[in-house]
């Protein structure tokens, strides 16, 4: 069969548009756009990398920031954090549980003893001190309900004691107040201070919490300790 | 009829070996066309993604020291908050002192306070309330000034005045003058004698000491003497934040409030964090 001219040209035309659309549609245009977005990436990347003085002083700001901050706090702790030993006034939690139901209550008469000493700072005379609350005899739970951990990160004693009273001068009491910040070994705030009275003597009340940050690298593990048996003797009560 | 009127030299065959030519030089123009966008793409894709590859590894270290900046930092957030703590508990106990020595420096002599108390009042603003005795209705009135003059002073009120200033009563048949008197006295008469005769019967003296108002005993609070009111003025202050650092809710928000109980049996728990230990005190 022949063909006349026109149809092979068109024949010619047909197939160089499809090489051509093929290469554009299928290769040219998606690579292209695909480097675009290579190179829009790599001017980010090259953006943020760019960033590494910054995010050095970063580092270097923050590492500072965090000494001084744990300076700061070592200072603190120094003054009022509670000493790991019970003959500094303070708690050993890293003993067994049972030594500690023995610990904690004088460890409790040490606290209250050091906030008695606080009541009196200041020549006041106290009209109504408060009570520190006594630890629980029961040593599974002694580190937890009264040292309050794990449930904090760090063994902490924390009791909110109610209204205190005193009675002295303008001068005295505020010599009293002032000196709660310098309580050794615990941190104490007071609220709600209310003068009154007849000068020279007045009245001041106001409420007391106190913290206390337990010293220390290691708390004693828990422990298990059986019920006792209301009926001694009753079948299966005993050891088998 | 039809006149062919193309020269002889003009063959069907020599047009169609043309066209077949141009054909197939048109076909292999586009096919190299397309072979260059085809290599010529591919290789820009690759060089543009190799030079992104080789951006990474310092963007990588870029957002790794950013990241160590972080860590930094929330290795220092459990002592800042401490420190934090720490010291609003130790700045707490001078506020209310503070605000008692400013209000008080605005209190006029005549008043005498009994007793000063303030509570915080919503954010950054305490309401303080103060008892004292005054003698005077003008007195009550002057409290109001006076109170006004102290720094951020919003709101007071007032209350407990005992008014009982002698007013001018009606006229009467035994009064044609409308003497002033005061709620409870005895209407005295206008006329001079019968006046007398009235203030005679009615009038007393006190025969001993009465000790009102706790006066008179070696201490105690001393109440309004005769004549005198216990008042009660409260004031808004706007920008004297009382509100008292709560030490158990900051310690549980950074101590982790609600963490899992200690493994029975004999694990170790987590050592305390309560960072540096003061074992060196007294060494």
């Amino acid at each position: 069969m022949k063909l006349s001219p026109l149809p092979i040209y068109l024949l010619g035309i047909v197939f160089a548009i499809c090489a051509l659309l093929y290469a554009f549609m299928v290769h040219w245009s998606p690579n292209t756009t695909e480097a675009q977005y290579q190179r829009e990436l790599k001017a980010k990347l090259d953006s943020e990398a760019a960033k590494m003085p910054q995010a050095q002083r970063r580092v270097e700001t923050a590492q500072r920031k965090v000494e001084e901050i744990g300076a700061d706090w070592r200072r603190i702790a120094l003054r009022h954090t509670v000493p790991a030993s019970l003959e500094r006034g303070g708690i050993d939690l890293s003993k067994d549980r049972w030594s500690l139901t023995v610990d904690a209550p004088r460890f409790r008469d040490n606290m209250q003893r050091a906030v008695n000493a606080q009541l009196k700072r200041g020549g006041v005379i106290v009209e109504s001190g408060p009570t520190i609350p006594f630890p629980p005899s029961a040593a599974p739970s002694i580190v937890e309900q009264y040292f309050n951990f794990p449930a904090l990160k760090f063994p902490v004693v924390m009791f909110d004691l109610g209204e205190i009273r005193v009675r002295g001068t303008l001068q005295q009491i505020t010599n009293h107040l002032k000196a709660w910040r310098d309580m050794p070994n615990y941190l104490a705030v007071t609220d709600g201070l209310a003068l009154s009275g007849t000068s020279p003597t007045l009245s001041a009340t106001y409420n007391l919490s106190i913290v206390g940050y337990i010293n220390g690298t290691r708390i004693s593990p828990p422990v298990q300790e059986g019920t006792p048996s209301a009926t001694p003797g009753a079948a299966g009560a005993g050891p088998q | 009829m039809k006149l062919n009127l193309l020269p002889p030299y003009v063959s069907k065959a020599g047009q169609s070996k043309r066209a077949w030519l141009v054909s197939i030089l048109l076909i292999g123009g586009s096919l190299a066309a397309a072979a260059f966008m085809i290599i010529k793409s591919k290789g820009d894709l690759d060089l543009a993604t190799k030079e992104a590859s080789e951006a990474r590894p310092a963007y990588d270290a870029t957002v790794a020291k950013a990241q160590e900046a972080d860590t930094v930092i929330a290795q220092g957030t459990g002592y800042a908050s401490n420190v934090r703590l720490a010291e609003a508990m130790k700045r707490q106990h001078t506020v209310y002192l503070d605000l008692y020595r400013d209000v008080l420096g605005y209190m006029p002599a005549f008043f005498r306070v009994r007793s000063i108390q303030a509570s915080p009042s919503g954010e950054g603003n305490a309401l303080v309330r103060i008892q004292g005795v005054l003698y005077s209705h003008q007195q009550y009135a002057d409290m109001m000034l006076a109170l006004l003059r102290i720094p951020g002073a919003a709101q007071i009120s007032r209350e407990g005045f005992n008014l009982n200033d002698p007013a001018v009563p009606r006229l009467t048949f035994d009064d044609q003058i409308g003497i002033p008197r005061a709620s409870g006295e005895v209407p005295l008469p206008s006329d001079p004698l019968e006046r007398f005769e009235v203030m005679l019967a009615t009038g007393s003296e006190p025969t001993d000491f009465a000790g009102v108002g706790g006066y008179g005993l070696p201490e105690g609070v001393r109440g309004p003497m005769p004549g005198g009111s216990s008042v009660t003025f409260t004031v808004t202050l706007v920008g004297r934040n009382l509100q008292t650092p709560n030490p158990r809710e900051s310690i549980r928000k950074t101590g982790g409030a609600g963490a899992a109980p200690a493994p029975a049996g004999g694990n170790t728990p987590p050592p305390p964090n309560p960072g540096p230990t003061n074992e060196g005190e007294d060494d």
